[in-house]
């Protein structure tokens, strides 16, 4: 049923245009981008169902302050640690703030973090491996025993080291896992980039005149989109989960701000935690988390064309 | 930097060529090498040619002597750090490629050499829209703004015989047929007027008849232009029709030179005759077998002694092993290595011109 679907599917180089081109995208390209997501609904339903979830939670993060019933860092010490019920429907914590809206506002750090960090560890992975894989050379050598020294060090206890040296904060968190990101970037683009430099319309394009700046800007770099824009949205994933970690461990954003990892540290003091304080904000994680890498893998499907057919 | 300080060490192509006119491109005692596995494999060896303004030179032999890399070498386009230039020198208008610096070499490339690559398929970028890939030249060399470039883009498009230009400036390569994506790669070669084109196998990937379209059409805008063509083949029937001019290559060295009508009719080196040979022709006799060169090319890093066309060659005598024959002058612009060639022309019933 699906191979039928595929065989017959004709949008996919159309998708695959819209992800490379480089022109302003929404105004422009909006029939294209309206097409593109029409095909990936109807090619990988389960990976549109986790992309509408990956909206509603990044449109909850942004309209937090409107959904959220109460102020998420008053506490109410009449009401410490009520179960779930009309006015509190996730309960409160030790504090006796309202969970439902700590939860709410958890969305906006955890995605703002995950987003900005992977935003700046793949652009900065992305460039190391375009350059490395086109120059070669010392560069590339330099660059690329740096990139294993950081691949050897697992991504969470790197990300300690770097909170620990860098002390606790927003920054610190966003660079610590920009930088766990960088190593696999840099390796996926840095062997499309080797493969690319060899074919026929890089010597054609060496062949007017461009620069190896230019060929790698305008030539190398719009081939990788599809690569690259399956690597972020997986590495979302990852992040969500390395800035859950660090706020469980108390290395991450400072309290009273509420993050998801943060209320499942606050929690977890206790001998006995509440179910409510763990259940919410595990939920949430895992939602999240599943939201982005479902959708990432049906990404993935669609962009790779030698991957396509197959589930 | 004057290219005639360097008379003295001319070797006889050069010297056959000098009729008043300088040419536009020379080459001489070219040598570039591809190292591997501890393996030195010599693509082009000591090659020398020149090319006049407007003139069409051919480039002819099996693949593997060494066209492309000879074309690639004059473009600096060798894939590093494999290849090597090792020697030579390549005069374009008074200035050795060669010596320039990576700027100098970029400047040149595009702007005075256009370059027509083999496959049209591949040659063009899938995802840069044709409008894109052609204003790229202009912008590079000519400093066109995007408006400008635009309408000129569309007039290249026109100039090439692609219909509907303008709203085919929007189209991407696997909009386009073979042909036609041949025609845009002519469009992005001639874009900034250039003195040269090379065009390396610019037909052989495409049916015949879209073939004699292409080649038409390259002469044609080449005459009209003035600009001199560099076409790198191995049909010799493409080099008969457009060539002024034929270089034949054989293991990275130039084993006859002349003008289109001596190659073709008092051809003087054994390969040529060759080829001409395999060549199918409709004036002979009906039912006659097809005649092919026996053996095959050798490999480049373990060349025979002597001339490396000697274990296939039937003309072949003990001094073929010892010595190999350097190019030598055997009609007034003709020249042959092979040491044979007078039996070759006596053979052939013709008289030898000393």
């Amino acid at each position: 049923m699906r191979d039928r679907v595929t065989e017959n599917e004709p949008y996919t180089g159309d998708d695959v245009k819209v992800a490379s081109s480089s022109r302003t995208f929404v105004a422009q390209n909006f029939t294209k981008w309206y097409w593109g997501l029409r095909g990936f609904a109807r090619q990988r339903p389960v990976s549109a169902f986790w992309l509408a979830i990956s909206v509603f939670l990044i449109l909850m993060a942004i309209f937090a302050p409107l959904i959220a019933p109460h102020e998420p860092n008053k506490p109410d010490f009449l009401n410490i640690k009520t179960e779930p019920n009309r006015s509190d429907i996730f309960g409160t914590d030790q504090l006796g703030r309202d969970y439902f809206s700590r939860t709410i506002f958890g969305a906006r750090v955890s995605l703002l973090i995950a987003f900005t960090s992977v935003a700046l560890g793949t652009a900065i992975g992305g460039v190391l491996g375009i350059l490395g894989g086109y120059l070669g050379g010392t560069f590339d050598l330099i660059s690329q025993r740096f990139l294993e020294v950081l691949m050897a060090v697992p991504g969470l206890l790197l990300a300690i080291i770097l909170v620990l040296s860098m002390g606790a904060g927003a920054s610190a968190v966003i660079i610590a896992i920009a930088v766990t990101r960088l190593p696999t970037t840099s390796r996926v683009l840095r062997a499309e980039t080797m493969s690319i430099k060899e074919t026929q319309y890089i010597d054609s394009a060496r062949s007017i005149g461009a620069s190896p700046l230019r060929v790698m800007i305008v030539h190398v770099a719009p081939q990788t989109v599809a690569s690259f824009i399956v690597i972020f949205t997986a590495s979302l994933g990852t992040a969500i989960l390395t800035e859950a970690s660090l706020g469980f461990l108390g290395l991450g954003i400072a309290p009273p701000t509420a993050t998801w990892g943060g209320m499942l540290g606050e929690a977890a003091v206790t001998l006995i935690p509440d179910w409510w304080m763990v259940l919410f904000p595990g939920m949430f994680i895992t939602l999240t988390v599943l939201a982005f890498n479902l959708f990432g893998d049906g990404l993935r499907d669609v962009l790779d064309p030698r991957a396509r057919g197959r589930i | 930097m004057n290219p005639t300080a360097h008379k003295t060490d001319l070797q006889f192509p050069t010297d056959m060529d000098l009729d008043g006119t300088r040419p536009l491109l020379e080459v001489r005692n070219l040598r570039t090498s591809f190292f591997g596995r501890g393996e030195e494999v010599r693509a082009v060896d000591d090659v020398s040619f020149s090319l006049k303004t407007g003139e069409t030179l051919g480039l002819v032999g099996e693949s593997g002597c060494g066209k492309s890399v000879t074309a690639l070498s004059i473009l600096r386009l060798v894939p590093e750090p494999q290849g090597k230039i090792l020697g030579g020198e390549v005069w374009l208008d008074g200035v050795d490629l060669l010596s320039l610096p990576d700027e100098g070499i970029r400047a040149v490339r595009g702007s005075q050499i256009g370059m027509i690559f083999q496959e049209p398929m591949t040659s063009l970028n899938p995802v840069l829209s044709i409008g894109r890939q052609l204003t790229e030249t202009l912008e590079i060399h000519l400093g066109m703004t995007k408006h400008a470039a635009k309408d000129r883009a569309a007039e290249l498009l026109n100039m090439v015989g692609i219909p509907d230009a303008t709203s085919r400036l929007l189209d991407y390569p696997h909009q386009l047929s073979g042909g036609q994506r041949q025609r845009v790669m002519i469009a992005i070669a001639l874009s900034c007027d250039p003195k040269l084109i090379i065009a390396d196998e610019a037909t052989t990937a495409l049916d015949v008849t879209i073939q004699a379209q292409i080649l038409e059409l390259l002469a044609r805008l080449t005459d009209d232009l003035g600009t001199a063509l560099m076409i790198i083949t191995h049909n010799l029937g493409v080099v008969a029709r457009y060539a002024d001019r034929v270089n034949v290559m054989y293991a990275g060295k130039i084993r006859e030179s002349g003008s289109a009508d001596e190659i073709y009719d008092t051809p003087r080196h054994p390969y040529t005759v060759g080829l001409l040979d395999s060549v199918p022709r409709l004036d002979r006799p009906k039912g006659s077998r097809l005649k092919s060169i026996e053996g095959e090319i050798p490999d480049l890093a373990n060349l025979p002694t002597g001339c490396a066309y000697r274990p296939r060659c039937t003309y072949a005598v003990d001094r073929c092993a010892a010595e190999n024959p350097p190019l030598a002058k055997v009609g007034d612009s003709h020249a042959s290595a092979c040491w044979e060639w007078p039996r070759l022309a006596e053979e052939q019933g013709q008289t030898v011109v000393s």
